[in-house]
């Protein structure tokens, strides 16, 4: 069934479905809750992700308080550890300015005016 | 060059593996500060093999190190026989005793290697593994002036103080300041920390300190060697630091009572009209400085 002809609730609940798919299979994700572009639901399949302004970065996004490449979300032994890679504004967990950490489910990483939730798979 | 500290055990007296303790661990002390070349590791406790498996990963190869044990408790040493650089020749590893002390610590770790204990003895062991001393006044190794300090725990403690440019952190762990204290102030009031703490971690860009008992539980823990969560944060005002690291987090707290209990740490700096940076320190956290 296309998209298109469902109607918002439906919507919705597929939407839902594929989180919980994703993270029942094992895969992790990165809610985007603010930013150019939130609501936005990522998920990390990569064995190295990168978040950045830049049109290359893996998890491109358009916003001039990123650095090109601002964050680096790499899986480390099926978790996903998230470095600062020397950004200008820096990335902030829970309110802590950080270089590295290993991330846990409910953390909150912010990276200029963006906003993520990470949402740990199975 | 900066001061690059990593966590990889933050939990006090035993280690505490398991779902309750997942976010901020459940490995024993061990903290690593480096500058450049330079790999100063405090204290040897469980988490300390975990660093040692990220040396291997990354090829340091080959590492020379600096361990700085507080004391020789099980939680600060038993890490020791399973970091796995000190199995490959070639690396190098100088095992300190501050205040001028001999071989004592370097003894302490060959001895809880001895058959009885473990199966692998310490003459086995590949690496170039050299007992050394600090002395009172502290030394320079490479760009970082490493001092220490006697704590207040039983059979002793040392704090270690890494000074680089313009940057400090400081570890001091296993520190029951509150037997100084005069208890019967207003627990609400700031407690006023002894001056030879407060001159130690003076102006610390991060204070990593034992914190490891709430107000509550604190009566019938006393003489045990630990701070209460709320004196280690007047510790830290009371020394201007910028950010205070809580450590040492008690085998018996999971997670949700660890953040709850940095939420009352954070709500009394700011009671107290601090701009203090309260955290919890949590296994895999790397803070760098500047």
């Amino acid at each position: 069934m296309d998209e298109s002809t469902l109607d918002a609730d439906e919507t919705v609940s597929a939407s839902i479905d594929l989180t919980q798919l994703a993270l029942a299979s094992g895969g992790h994700m990165l809610h985007m809750v603010e930013g150019p572009g939130a609501p936005r639901l990522i998920s990390l399949l990569d064995e190295r992700d990168v978040v950045g302004r830049s049109l290359e970065a893996s998890i491109h996004i358009p916003s001039g308080l990123l650095s090109r490449e601002h964050m680096e979300l790499v899986a480390i032994e099926g978790e996903i550890q998230a470095r600062d890679l020397d950004s200008r504004n820096g990335v902030y967990l829970n309110g802590l300015r950080i270089h590295a950490v290993i991330l846990r489910n409910g953390d909150v990483l912010q990276c200029g005016d963006v906003v993520f939730e990470y949402k740990e798979g199975a | 060059m900066s001061l690059h500290v990593t966590f990889w055990g933050t939990r006090g007296s035993s280690p505490t593996p398991g779902h309750r303790t997942r976010i901020f661990g459940g490995n024993t002390s061990c903290v690593s500060v480096e500058s450049g070349e330079q790999v100063f590791i405090c204290d040897a406790g469980t988490g300390m093999r975990d660093f040692g498996l990220r040396l291997m990963r990354e090829k340091r190869i080959p590492f020379e190190g600096h361990l700085l044990i507080s004391h020789s408790h099980w939680d600060h040493i038993q890490g020791f026989p399973f970091f796995m650089p000190v199995y490959i020749p070639g690396n190098t590893l100088h095992v300190y005793d501050p205040a001028g002390r001999d071989r004592r610590v370097y003894d302490l770790l060959s001895g809880q290697m001895r058959g009885d204990y473990f199966p692998v003895d310490f003459s086995s062991l590949n690496a170039n593994i050299l007992p050394d001393r600090l002395e009172e006044e502290g030394r320079t190794i490479g760009d970082v002036h490493v001092s220490s300090m006697m704590l207040n725990h039983p059979g002793g403690s040392f704090a270690y103080r890494f000074d680089h440019g313009d940057h400090r952190v400081v570890f001091a762990t296993d520190n029951e300041i509150d037997t100084e204290l005069d208890t019967d102030l207003d627990p609400d009031l700031p407690r006023q920390i002894p001056a030879r703490f407060v001159d130690f971690a003076r102006g610390a860009d991060l204070l990593i300190a034992d914190a490891q008992y709430t107000d509550e539980e604190y009566p019938s823990k006393r003489g045990w060697g630990h701070s209460r969560v709320f004196t280690a944060v007047d510790f830290a005002i009371q020394a201007g630091c910028k950010q205070l690291a809580l450590f040492h987090h008690d085998p018996m707290h999971s997670d949700a009572e660890v953040q709850q209990i940095e939420a009352s740490a954070r709500a009394r700096a700011a009671a107290l009209g601090s701009d203090l940076v309260v955290f919890a320190a949590r296994e895999g956290l790397e803070l760098r400085y500047p």
